[in-house]
């Protein structure tokens, strides 16, 4: 047999960006044999971990991130549809080890380890957690504009100014200075988190520079019109600030950004994860998007991170 | 109290006495692993960065509540919605979450009713990192100081700006403030005018501006500055101008509204870019490859040696 070249991948996202539905969808898939884009050849360690992930995404049910953890990382070799083989190196998954990094401001050895052995990234963003950094200027603006509207179409204007009174009521909660919410960093908007994220892990990284680097942009079905706008724009529009770094830095990353549905649909209620179940297996349900918003396999993005 | 007289020459030679205080020795961290910091950089900081690879140091002149952290906030937001300013794309920061902090109650977040900035206290002083990439340029490490307004009240007052603030001598551009609200109380003008002179003239006499240094005059909140105020700003502007091309032959004036009290878009924040990404005026032939501020960095460099 002839030798296999290796690929560390280190998943990297804040938590609950869908870094662990990815990976179960994956596994899903590649023990599907009616999925041609991608197959288990190997795997070494313990099958249970990715095994509840798939069950997970099978079920269509939301993970616990307490629930399932590998500090062990794992190994796997796999093969996708054009019989290329790869062994692929997971060294760590936990978001909650970026997010220490970003909010608590220590560096655990696990991620230290798992960046210093990687070298292709997957960084995941979610769209219904991604704060951005709206400005008390743009929200009046936004909101005088509204009104304007509403008095133009003369449509009753009292919805407009009850808008204002929630912005107004949020702002009198504490209307003194000293009464106001502290900063911390959790409050830090998403692209300054994965800005300073992504500065620690090219330093760790500068020797193997640029980094392959996907950018998934997960539950790619929950943005708005998915179907209308493509991953890049989707990154360029509610996450400027971070696509503009990435772009900056072609030297330190080399990235392309993918959509992904790795559930295939939302499943917080118990009629959404029927409703997703109706629709068939993992298979059927679950999709990949190009950066340009072409439909492609859900493993797309994982093939381009692993192979040169 | 007295200061030096300007030299003959437009570079400033080495101070031998004010070195040592001014650059302190970059101390061994060999525990530190993040890259990055969640507060302004100090001075060892700031050396490790200039070591590196060397960066743009910006000095921002102006007294208590003349807007100077409110313009450094306003152009972190500026780069975070959208993603390039005027073609200036950013390329990172090792201060995200300082910037963050100072821009913490202009967001809707913060569940203020009007945008605000805290002023900067004097045990807050430090340095905002930001790195920047021109369309098609090299990347540019900014080093933005963001210093209470309590040291420029004590250079207006007589002390020695080399002594105030020993790292000016280090600066590479410099942004001497004009509070426009201020300016617009017919009361307060001569007073404003007077300050700024002092201010500029601090720069001459403390010899702290290099052949080159780039100055530019810039005028904060012109939003509460009416039309007619603004013509008058211009005029007196020719006169400040004046003062500052003695240190500067081509130091400009910039009109900004960082974050115009009726909520509308900022103005000027362009300008500041631009001029803070503007390349340093070729002199001789100090001028190296390494990037626009090369042959600054090496004159610190030798200070530092």
């Amino acid at each position: 047999m002839r030798d296999l070249s290796t690929a560390r991948v280190a998943l990297l996202g804040l938590p609950r960006t869908g870094k662990s539905t990815y990976l179960g969808a994956i596994w899903q898939l590649a023990q599907d044999p009616q999925v041609p884009d991608i197959y288990e050849v190997d795997f070494r360690g313990d099958r249970s971990y990715l095994q509840r992930l798939g069950d997970s995404v099978a079920r269509c049910t939301e993970l616990e991130h307490t629930e399932v953890d590998s500090s062990e990382g794992m190994q796997l070799t796999l093969g996708f549809q054009d019989s290329r083989t790869i062994r692929v190196d997971i060294p760590d998954l936990s978001g909650e080890l970026l997010n220490q990094l970003v909010e608590d401001r220590h560096l655990q050895t696990r991620l230290s380890d798992a960046l210093d052995a990687a070298d292709r990234l997957a960084l995941f963003v979610h769209p219904e957690k991604v704060d951005e950094p709206i400005s008390i200027a743009a929200a009046k603006q936004i909101l005088l504009l509204a009104q304007t509207s509403a008095i133009g179409a003369e449509v009753e204007s009292g919805s407009a100014l009850e808008d204002e009174r929630a912005v107004g009521s949020a702002a009198s909660l504490s209307a003194e200075k000293p009464d106001l919410p502290s900063f911390s960093i959790q409050k830090a908007c998403t692209a300054a988190k994965y800005i300073d994220a992504l500065e620690n892990i090219a330093n760790l990284g500068r020797d193997r520079w640029p980094l392959k680097t996907a950018v998934i942009v997960s539950a790619w079905d929950t943005v708005d019109q998915p179907d209308e706008i493509s991953p890049e724009e989707w990154l360029s529009s509610r996450l400027p600030g971070l696509a503009s770094y990435l772009e900056a830095n072609a030297e330190m990353f080399h990235h392309r950004i993918f959509g992904v549905s790795a559930l295939g649909g939302r499943c917080h209620t118990p009629e959404q994860r029927e409703a997703l179940r109706a629709r068939g297996p993992v298979r059927d349900r679950v999709y990949g998007k190009t950066s340009a918003g072409i439909q492609v396999p859900l493993s797309m993005a994982l093939e381009w991170t692993l192979f040169d | 109290m007295a200061t030096s007289p300007p030299s003959d020459s437009a570079i400033p030679e080495p101070d031998a006495s004010a070195t040592p205080a001014a650059i302190p020795e970059v101390p061994a961290t060999p525990d530190r692993r993040l890259f990055t910091s969640d507060a302004s950089l100090a001075l060892p900081e700031v050396e490790a960065v200039l070591k590196h690879r060397g960066a743009t140091v910006v000095a921002l002149m102006g007294e208590v509540k003349w807007g100077k952290t409110t313009l450094l906030v306003e152009v972190w937001n500026a780069f975070l919605a959208a993603k390039s300013v005027n073609e200036v794309h950013m390329a990172g920061s090792r201060t995200s979450f300082a910037f963050e902090q100072r821009a913490w109650y202009s967001r809707l977040a913060s569940e203020a009713r009007d945008g605000f900035t805290l002023r900067t206290r004097e045990e807050e002083d430090g340095f905002l990192h930001l790195r920047v990439r021109p369309s098609g340029g090299d990347l540019v490490e900014l080093l933005l100081a963001d210093y209470s307004g309590e040291h420029f009240r004590r250079i207006r007052e007589g002390v020695p700006i080399r002594q105030e603030l020993p790292w000016m001598t280090r600066a590479d551009r410099f942004l001497v403030l004009v509070n426009g609200s201020d300016y617009a109380l017919s009361h307060e003008r001569e007073i404003i005018l007077g300050r700024v002179r002092r201010q500029i003239h601090a720069l001459r006499v403390g010899n702290v501006v290099a052949n080159t240094g780039r100055v530019a005059l810039v005028l904060t909140k012109a939003d509460q500055a009416p039309e007619p105020t603004l013509e008058r700003f211009r005029h007196d502007a020719n006169g400040l101008l004046e003062l500052c091309r003695e240190v500067d032959s081509e130091a400009r004036v910039i009109e900004t509204a960082a974050r115009p009290a009726d909520g509308s878009p900022a103005r000027g924040l362009v300008d500041v870019v631009d001029f803070l990404v503007s390349p340093d005026p070729v002199v001789g032939t100090t001028v190296g490859d390494e990037g626009p501020n090369s042959a600054n960095f090496a004159r610190v460099i030798a200070r530092i040696g």
